[in-house]
């Protein structure tokens, strides 16, 4: 066995032997080991249906679905070993309107990516497939170029082609502990001797929690019995000449394939086993597990009810396996934080479907430092250290009877919940709050009067909520509101090196003055958003900055990976000493004025400054700006004194009709403000030069991603941030839907909803440069459906920033 | 026409066997199975009784857990289920000859009892004879061709080198099952919902009034067998490859 | 001296290599051969330079004990006693199984199946559990020791004793409870891929259906059966009743002999069993070859019919 090499890779399933490949083929070649603690494919690979297509529930795992497939049907080609492939098509049906939205969502969402999708009618399906039984359903979505593929041939020829490229694979290879040292080169200790080297990723599937654990990280997966049913062979099926697509009836949380002459049945049941929750042992390698027929068997009736022949054929063989599962299903991939050259690939609860594509982005991203597409949606560092193991058995327990369900954009569900919450949690729910959880944190989303339904319904429309919020902006508008934002991800900068390397780090200047405030993005190499943050300047080395709270673990090693070794810079993590309540609308100066032991009139307190003051006896740094576009002030406090302030707030605002404001409204109104959102405009696509940021650039200095600013400036953007007027009366756009100009598809909406203070539904999209000009007439798909949209000016609300400034 | 056929609960072929202390492993996370051969027995018990009338009803010795067991073997259209439970993973055949006869003599005797040729765990391939012995019936073993009429059984078995006998036998009778007797049946859906209403009756052994510990076969040891640690690989051109192989396999290994 | 029976298997009136095995099993001790369907003159020098102290011819009063296994066992039963043995061994053959379960359960003794070693001084045993995948050790409490031997697990070792001959009819009768209608004599062409003591399979490297002949030729050589991998299924080459692995049959053959197969997990899970385990395969990385006991990198091809030819 090698004892150097490049990249390490840990785990020989499907997703393991894929990385290693892709990292061979794109140029790593034999500096590429694998390791493998059995045979590849004896984790859960080997269980696996094969089932592989585009659907997915959202727009990049859709991206990662397309390369698996374009991948697959390429490599017998490169590697003379066939996998299997089938090409099937695959039909998703919907019984309920509910399901027709969700479908209506993936239909509009594909089209952003320009695949081969289309919606049919149950007549059309029934014509499809032989066997269903079409009475209930109102129709579903067809995509032809779905198939399946055989997961063991699969991974078997991807470790030919990795072979072939001069990957190392040790089987039967069994790593015992990894650790890093002090060159930052990372050892890989097996029983087989040592390996030193560059990188490490963690595929280790079923055993990714033990592998994260010798690196010192607690990593959300657990493994469960997933299902599938092979039937004895079915005459009619032998006697096709075609084959039947792939069935998956959600509403049943069904999906059904043709398997030889026979047909695979795979349920997602309501009582999902946890399987080895405390760790699976080291020696399990490809064995089945006693199906649990009780708890499976209303999902076989399911499928019995659509697909009669299902009771009249008899059960050849029932597998039951192991696979594993993340609080939200997605896997955990990308860099592992917060360390440096360490890489996450687990998680996977679909693996055979991602295996290509994730193995060919990973390799790039770990090659060239930046994902090729945003893979935030997989992305590890999603999850803070609330996601614990306790937090991820019960979220699991909940996650996986409902993989089917429909995932509505504003459902937040019960389990697992709270973790954390703010100090005045009590008091919000007292006020009737309907939470949602970001990042582990418990937070108001709108608060119904008191005696009305504390609960939202879930629906891809406007919700019963719609009232509430634009109550809450018309509030904020004409009085004032407190905003719980304790969840912001705070951090402090400080040390002789401070300025100087912030500077490094974002396109924009730092502050020269005490007490001044600036937006500041932070690039990737390339130029393209990482993240975006708001810079204080408490004194010459000292730094207050403050990120969104669900990218603080990548914000955060993202700064951390950048940070000067020679300790010129300190970085610590305020965010749990820190809390923030935003006081907002015109009455805000009002209230802090009664409280405030200082000055905080207009001439003292300017906009855009950051002051440290005393607001009862609490001392706090206070910005004045918020993410609403009124007059406002942002106040982080010791935590510890939040309830103290919250009441000396509340009572002084008594006179004021002061209320607490929820997330919901303020959305709302940062669309209206034209504010960019992380990870929505703001993502690894997009650079600042094509939104109205671009005033942040400061290109007479050096800064990550210069160069690529440059070359964009040189070669003109592609793409540009327009603000979207739609006429819907119903259903605001979200993101991800298609802008058309005609027939033309010419950009991709990246969020969107509706402005109660401006009384419109805006998008904001990235569409190309010539349909950017005010008035153009466009049409933006929601759920399937093409609503006309004018591009308008940007903000809608309060251009000249007079509330804010008054 | 009753029928009674005898099923083994064991570990599913591809489990992996964890040793647990000298003579244990650990049964709580594998898959169970209903020996493989027992099928044999269980479908041409059912196709039996299919034909002629009458029950079909299971017989197992093994851990309270075995029960699973039977639940798959009444989805095969068993009629009903006695379950001696035991606590030991490995009980002596001879136990469990006798613990089939007591329960069938307290059941009521039928006139075809089913085993498999033999089981694929403790692998002892005795207790069909030994059950035939206690209850003086006839025995044949490997049987893969079987007639029943007006009272008399013609099995068909193998007895070695490929050959075949044909052998006759009055009833009441054990016969030893194994492939090619039958196709057994894939349970469907709706046959495994109505297993599960079917009767189960369980008692111990000691209901039974037989002794657990009273063995005379005791299981001192129980050792994995390692896997193969990689091929030797046989070099040269294509003819001396087959010609080395060849002396390998007639003289160093002898299964040639 | 503790005294053991053997009960002598033979072919064309010559003892089985097997059962010389079976006597070396019982190294140390008296051995008395019991013949049972051949003259044992013809077989002295062989069981004598085996260590048998003494050959006897075994009849019975009530008929051919050949042509009924109850008849043999009673007969066996009655030898046990008249030569006061402390423990009598055959072969684990179809038949040797069959008639020392039957002599078990008349006995009431307790009895090992399929032993790979044996301690008769400490009365233990060695034998597999678990289709192969562990070994038991077995501690048997009884005035006799019954045992069935592997074959081929012990080699056989000369040890040249007296080898008297002697008959001995034992007063017994059959209990009439079978009766044979029919002896078919095997059909040398077919053999079950389950119960064949060597299995070629062809994997996905074999590209046609028609060229499983290739295989056929080459088993007819040596009396094995032809097996395929799921590759070579789900790719139409051979029907799924020839499926080795997972989904298809499991096996265990002294010589399992694998060309173009890739070898996954889950055709192990299979045919791990089997004894001696070749692999023939174009690819040197082949999994297959990690696990198996000898390998050649080679095209199939031409492999196979220079092996037909040469067997």
């Amino acid at each position: 066995m090698k004892t150097n090499a490049r990249a390490v890779v840990i785990g020989g399933g499907a997703i393991g032997v894929s990385v290693a490949y892709h990292l061979a083929k794109y140029g790593w070649k034999d500096d590429v080991v694998l390791l493998e603690k059995h045979e590849l494919t004896s984790g859960s690979t080997w269980m696996a249906a094969g089932n592989v297509s585009f659907f997915h529930g959202n727009y990049y795992g859709t991206q990662v679905n397309k390369k698996s497939i374009e991948i697959y049907k390429e490599l017998e080609k490169e590697t003379g070993q066939p996998v299997g492939w089938h090409t099937t098509g695959s039909i998703r049906t919907a019984d309920n309107p509910g399901r027709m939205d969700e479908l209506g969502y993936a239909y509009s969402m594909n089209r952003c990516l320009g695949l081969d999708v289309s919606y049919i009618t149950p007549e059309e399906i029934g014509k499809m497939h032989p066997f269903i039984q079409t009475e209930g359903l109102l129709g579903g979505l067809y995509w032809p170029d779905d198939g399946d593929v055989d997961p063991n041939s699969l991974t078997q020829a991807m470790a030919k082609g990795a072979r072939k490229l001069g990957v190392e694979f040790n089987l039967h290879t069994m790593v015992s502990g990894i650790y890093q040292k002090s060159s930052g080169e990372w050892v890989v200790e097996t029983d087989k001797g040592d390996i030193t080297c560059e990188k490490v990723v963690n595929a280790a599937g079923l055993w990714a929690p033990e592998v994260a654990r010798m690196v010192g990280l607690e990593i959300p997966s657990i493994s469960i019995a997933h299902t599938h049913i092979l039937y004895e062979s079915i005459q009619e099926i032998a006697d096709r000449d075609t084959y039947l697509p792939l069935m998956r009836d959600p509403d049943k949380s069904i999906y059904l394939r043709q398997e030889m002459d026979s047909l695979i049945l795979g349920l997602y049941e309501a009582n999902g086993q946890q399987w080895y929750k405390n760790g699976v042992p080291w020696d399990y390698a490809q064995e089945e597990i006693n199906p649990d027929l009780d708890n499976i068997s209303d999902c076989i009736e399911g499928g019995i009810e659509r697909f009669p022949i299902l009771g009249e054929t008899g059960f050849k063989h029932i597998t039951a396996g192991p696979i594993t599962y993340t609080p939200n299903a997605e896997p955990l991939v990308g860099p592992a934080a917060p360390l440096k050259n360490f890489y996450n690939a687990c998680g996977y609860s679909f693996g055979i479907t991602q295996a290509g594509g994730i193995g060919h982005y990973l390799a790039g991203w770990m090659m060239n430092g930046e994902p090729e597409i945003d893979l935030w949606p997989m992305d590890s560092r999603r999850y803070g250290s609330y996601a614990n193991w306790a937090y991820n058995t019960e979220k699991i327990a909940d996650t996986y009877p409902r993989l089917y369900s429909i995932i509505y954009p504003n459902e937040f569900r019960d389990a697992a919940r709270p973790n954390r919450t703010s100090p005045i949690y009590e008091y919000q729910k007292q006020a009737n709050a309907v939470f949602g959880d970001y990042y582990g944190w418990e937070c108001p989303n709108y608060f119904p009067p008191k005696g009305e339904d504390g609960y939202e319904d879930p629906t891809w429309r406007r919700s019963n909520a719609f009232k509430h919020v634009g109550a809450e902006c018309k509030h904020v508008m004409e009085k004032v509101g407190i905003i719980d934002l304790t969840r912001f991800a705070k951090t402090k900068i400080s040390g002789p090196g401070a300025k100087a390397w912030l500077n490094h780090m974002t396109c924009q200047k730092v502050p020269e003055k005490d007490g001044r405030i600036a937006l500041s993005p932070m690039l990737d190499h390339k130029g393209n958003f990482k993240t975006d943050m708001t810079v204080s300047r408490v004194n010459e080395n000292e730094f207050f900055c403050v990120t969104a709270s669900v990218g603080k673990k990548h914000d955060q090693h993202w700064m951390l990976e950048n940070l000067p070794e020679d300790g010129s810079v300190c970085m610590e993590d305020i965010t749990y000493q820190m809390g923030c309540l935003v006081l907002v609308g015109p009455n805000s100066r009002d209230v802090l004025a009664k409280v405030a032991y200082d000055d905080v009139s207009n001439d003292v307190f300017k906009f855009g400054t950051s002051r440290e003051i005393y607001v009862g006896r609490t001392k706090c740094r206070v910005n004045r700006m918020n993410y609403v576009g009124e007059l406002g002030f942002e106040i982080f406090h010791p935590i510890a004194h939040q309830i103290t302030l919250y009441q000396d707030l509340m009572n002084a605002g008594a006179e004021f009709d002061i209320r607490l404001i929820g997330m919901y409204a303020m959305d709302s109104m940062r669309l209206e403000k034209g504010y960019l959102a992380w990870k929505s405009e703001m993502n690894v696509h997009h650079t600042p030069l094509e939104t109205n940021v671009a005033w942040t650039v400061k290109m007479d200095k050096e800064f990550i991603g210069k160069k690529g600013l440059e070359k964009q400036k040189a070669e003109g953007i592609a793409q540009k941030l327009v603000c979207m007027v739609v006429d819907v009366k119903d259903s605001d756009p979200f993101g991800y839907n298609p802008i058309f100009a005609g027939d033309e598809r010419i950009g991709m909406t990246s969020s969107g909803g509706y402005g109660h203070r401006v009384e419109k539904s805006i998008a904001f999209g990235y569409v190309k440069p010539e349909f950017a000009k005010e008035g153009t007439q466009l049409e933006v798909e929601i759920l399937g459906r093409k609503r006309s949209a004018t591009v308008s000016a940007m903000p809608l609300y309060d251009p000249k920033n007079e509330k804010m400034k008054s | 026409m009753k029928i009674c056929v005898c099923v083994k609960h064991v570990p599913d072929t591809a489990a992996t066997i964890r040793i647990e202390g000298d003579a244990g492993f650990k049964d709580s996370e594998i898959k169970f199975v209903a020996s493989p051969y027992d099928e044999y027995g269980i479908e041409e018990a059912v196709k039996l009784v299919e034909k002629n009338g009458g029950e079909v009803v299971i017989v197992t010795v093994g851990k309270p857990g075995a029960d699973a067991t039977i639940r798959s073997a009444l989805a095969m259209g068993a009629e009903r289920g006695i379950l001696v439970t035991t606590d030991s993973q490995f009980l002596d055949a001879t136990l469990t000859a006798k613990a089939l006869k007591a329960a069938m003599e307290k059941d009521g005797m039928p006139d075809i009892i089913f085993t498999g040729k033999g089981s694929v765990d403790t692998e002892t391939f005795q207790t069909q004879y030994r059950l035939a012995g206690y209850l003086g019936m006839p025995v044949v073993n490997d049987v893969s061709k079987l007639t029943v009429d007006g009272g008399k059984a013609v099995a068909e078995l193998e007895v070695g080198g490929g050959d075949k006998q044909v052998i006759e036998m009055n009833l009441p009778c054990v016969i030893g099952a194994t492939k090619g007797l039958n196709e057994p049946r894939y349970p469907k859906f709706p046959d495994i919902m109505k297993a599960k209403k079917k009767k189960i009756e369980q008692m111990t052994l000691a209901d039974l009034g037989i002794d657990g510990a009273a063995g005379a076969v005791i299981l001192e040891k129980l050792e994995p067998v390692p896997e193969r640690s990689g091929a030797k690989m046989i070099e040269g051109s294509v003819e001396d490859q087959v010609t080395e192989l060849i002396r390998i396999l007639k003289e160093d290994e002898k299964v040639l | 001296m503790a005294r053991t029976g053997i009960l002598i298997e033979t072919e064309n009136n010559a003892v089985k290599d097997t059962s010389l095995g079976v006597m070396t099993a019982a190294k140390g001790q008296e051995i008395i051969a019991l013949v049972t369907d051949a003259d044992p003159a013809g077989l002295k020098d062989k069981l004598a330079e085996f260590g048998a102290a003494k050959i006897v011819k075994l009849a019975a009063s009530g008929g051919d004990i050949t042509a009924s296994p109850d008849l043999m066992a009673e007969a066996l039963a009655a030898a046990v006693k008249e030569f006061d043995l402390t423990a009598l061994l055959g072969t684990a053959s179809v038949a040797g199984k069959d008639l020392f379960a039957r002599l078990a359960a008349l006995m009431d003794l307790p009895l090992v199946s399929d032993c790979v070693a044996l301690d008769l001084g400490a009365k233990t045993a060695r034998k597999s559990h678990f289709s192969g995948k562990t070994f038991a050790t077995l501690k048997v409490d009884a005035t006799v020791l019954l045992a069935t031997v592997r074959p081929n697990a012990i080699e056989a070792e000369p040890a040249p004793a007296a080898g008297e001959i002697a008959d001995f009819t034992a007063d017994v009768t059959d209990p009439g409870k079978l009766v044979i209608k029919e002896v078919k004599k095997g059909d040398a062409g077919k053999i079950d891929l389950t119960e064949a003591p060597i299995i070629i399979t062809g994997g996905r490297a074999i590209k046609a259906a028609e060229n499983y002949k290739m295989l056929d030729d080459c088993a007819a050589k040596v009396g094995a059966a032809v097996g395929a991998s799921r590759a070579a299924v789900d790719a139409g080459y051979a029907p799924h009743s020839m499926q080795v692995g997972q989904t298809g049959k499991t096996v265990s053959p002294k010589l399992y002999i694998a060309c173009g197969v890739s070898g996954a997990v889950q055709h192990f899970a299979g045919m791990k069993t089997s004894k001696v385990i070749v692999a023939i395969n174009e690819d040197k990385d082949a999994p297959i070859f990690a696990k198996c006991d000898y390998g050649i990198v080679g095209d199939i091809f031409e492999v196979v019919p220079v092996l037909t030819e040469k067997l």
